[in-house]
């Protein structure tokens, strides 16, 4: 186990570097930083060039990628063309209300999709278990920005037209009111739910097909034969069983949670990593692209990882070389 | 054997349902244009503009005077055809991929799964944010980026066939007579590992459609006066307040369409399945 440990950690490093290299290109490609400069008629051609040799991009592509290697390993992130503050202060400073939303809807998520994908798979076929699986198919085939919009159009929009209490379109926190956690949590319950909707979908319906698979096996079919409450077969038996399979779901899901906020982020003014990278991307940014590069692709590797290795962990079946 | 599937497939009721719907969307979407041009729909009638729907403008209209009726039924268009080519593209590269792959384990199947792996790690939104500042943004580029994107789990499915089909007394008969490893690929191999593929083109029809209109949202996808379900959607988020049909009508259109597609493709998984006896 520890060999494939260490083997797969002595993986990331150059996938890692490999990717941050083609990245580091493509960005390249994009556009140039300047270009905003270059429409302000009031800089000559050497105010250009002076800029271009302080950021450092006036030198070739190659060289560039191998100063910001150097930077990095030495801990410097760089600083952000833009707003000229450090890289680092930058992205780690919107972090915490991205993990906001990320844990609220994560906690919601799981919370919703067990109970309804228990209900569902002990009633099957109950008019219940029809009304959950048709939820679940609507939310697999719905954009999840455009449940956002529809979320707004219908609690922002019209609760404040009937009167009813309505909930904010924007923003983190209501600035009159200060920044509070009672106004963060009202200002995050619609994108977390816009998130975390297609996820409840998915989930649901596999935690349902588990249970399921799990409760037609043999070993529950003994759990009941000895007399064992049903609940009790079921809790402390078939349930650990079938959820075993969620947490590679989950591990998977890492990377494409995060592409959903940056969607989210942006419909909800909130101000966290997505819409930094939007508003980086926008600008050709370089520094902070390429921060917020290494940060998803370290995030999605290490919780690959980390998934195998706790499934290893749980499940004793599992054995690596 | 057709006539088996069919009969499978025609016990699935949703399935059957959710086709003959798509197929009626699909033959209006495609239909349409040909009695009404293109002009007609992005026709701007400034004296009309976000009117809700009515017997005159079913869907309503826009913030500049545009049918919303028959914008979905051209974005519609766009939207089904994106999906579908996308979807094709995507399966085609994951057989090559995992036909290869499953046939030549060793070297060669490293190889290529270390590359599939890779491409997965890359964030997606990050490769299409850049991909489409950098390429351009037309049909034909976005359908051959949303393609490219989503090869890997069909690669993965195929070189999973392939590793158990290859083993088998067939493939030893077609040695024997001194067939050539492609022509026993692509001739005999991959005909049997049909039935997953086609589930997974189908659902990628999908997940195509939702990407395009996703990526339509965030403006990288297709610019106006183009319209698609997605960019319909992008534009009428500024008008939430006024006109929210703007943004229900093309929104639903998804949904309807991606959902008959997963109930076809559902349908049909149950019907291929050689292991369900229904």
């Amino acid at each position: 186990m520890t060999r494939y440990l260490v083997r797969r950690l002595l993986q990331i490093v150059p996938l890692l570097l490999l990717i941050s290299l083609v990245g580091f290109v493509i960005i390249q490609m994009t556009g140039d930083p300047l270009a905003a400069y270059t429409v302000d008629a009031s800089l000559t051609g050497e105010d250009l060039v002076r800029l271009r040799a302080k950021y450092g991009i006036d030198k070739p592509v190659p060289i560039q990628y191998l100063n910001w290697l150097k930077n990095l390993v030495t801990g410097d992130w760089g600083t952000s063309f833009y707003t000229r503050k450090p890289v680092i202060d930058m992205v780690f400073g919107r972090l915490p209300n991205t993990l906001i939303l990320v844990v609220i809807s994560y906690t919601m998520t799981l919370t919703i999709a067990i109970v309804l994908g228990i209900i569902s798979a002990i009633r099957q076929y109950s008019i219940l278990d029809h009304v959950v699986t048709a939820l679940s198919f609507t939310g697999l085939a719905m954009p999840s920005f455009w449940l956002g919009l529809m979320l707004i159009v219908v609690f922002s929009v019209r609760f404040k037209e009937w009167g009813l209490p309505y909930t904010p379109v924007g923003g983190m926190y209501d600035h009159r009111a200060g920044q509070s956690t009672a106004q963060v949590l009202w200002h995050a319950i619609l994108p977390s739910f816009t998130l975390s909707f297609v996820m409840i979908a998915r989930y649901t319906r596999y935690i349902r097909a588990s249970i399921l698979e799990q409760i037609n096996l043999d070993y529950v079919r003994t759990a009941r034969s000895k007399g064992l409450t049903e609940r009790t077969v079921l809790l402390r038996h078939a349930f650990k069983n079938a959820l075993l399979p969620l947490i590679t779901l989950i591990g998977l899901s890492v990377p494409s949670l995060l592409s959903g906020t940056v969607v989210i982020e942006s419909m909800f003014a909130w101000p966290g990593m997505g819409r930094l990278f939007w508003e980086a991307a926008e600008r050709v940014d370089i520094p902070v692209l390429m921060a917020m590069l290494l940060f998803v692709s370290v995030l999605t590797v290490s919780s690959s990882l980390v998934t195998d290795i706790l499934y290893a962990a749980i499940d004793p079946r599992i054995k690596y070389d | 054997m057709i006539q088996l599937f069919w009969r499978r497939f025609k016990r699935h009721k949703l399935a059957l349902f959710s086709m003959f719907v798509l197929l009626v969307l699909m033959a209006i979407c495609l239909i349409a244009p040909i009695f009404i041009s293109e002009d007609a729909a992005n026709r701007l009638d400034y004296s009309v503009m976000r009117r809700p729907p009515s017997l005159e403008h079913p869907f309503g209209t826009d913030d500049i005077g545009r049918d919303m009726l028959l914008r979905s039924l051209f974005g519609g268009q766009i939207s089904l055809r994106i999906g579908i080519l996308a979807a094709l593209i995507a399966v085609t590269i994951g057989i090559l991929v995992g036909a290869t792959a499953g046939y030549n384990s060793g070297l060669i199947d490293n190889v290529l799964m270390r590359l599939t792996e890779a491409l997965l790690s890359i964030p997606t939104l990050f490769i299409l944010i850049v991909l489409a500042k950098v390429i351009g943004q037309s049909v034909t580029v976005i359908t051959v980026v949303l393609g490219s994107l989503s090869w890997m789990g069909v690669s993965r499915l195929v070189r999973a066939n392939v590793f158990s089909l290859k083993e088998q007394d067939f493939v030893l008969a077609s040695i024997s007579i001194g067939a050539r490893p492609g022509e026993i690929l692509f001739r005999h191999i991959v005909p049997n590992t049909v039935a997953p593929i086609v589930v997974a083109a189908t659902l990628g029809v999908g997940r195509a459609i939702i990407l395009e209109a996703g990526l339509s949202f965030l403006g990288l996808g297709l610019q106006p006066p183009t319209a698609s379900w997605g960019s319909m959607l992008s534009r009428a988020q500024s008008f939430l307040l006024d006109a929210p049909w703007m943004a229900i009508f093309p929104g639903l259109l998804i949904l309807i369409t991606v959902l008959c597609v997963n109930f076809i493709g559902d349908g049909l998984r149950d019907a291929l399945d050689p292991h369900s006896l229904r």
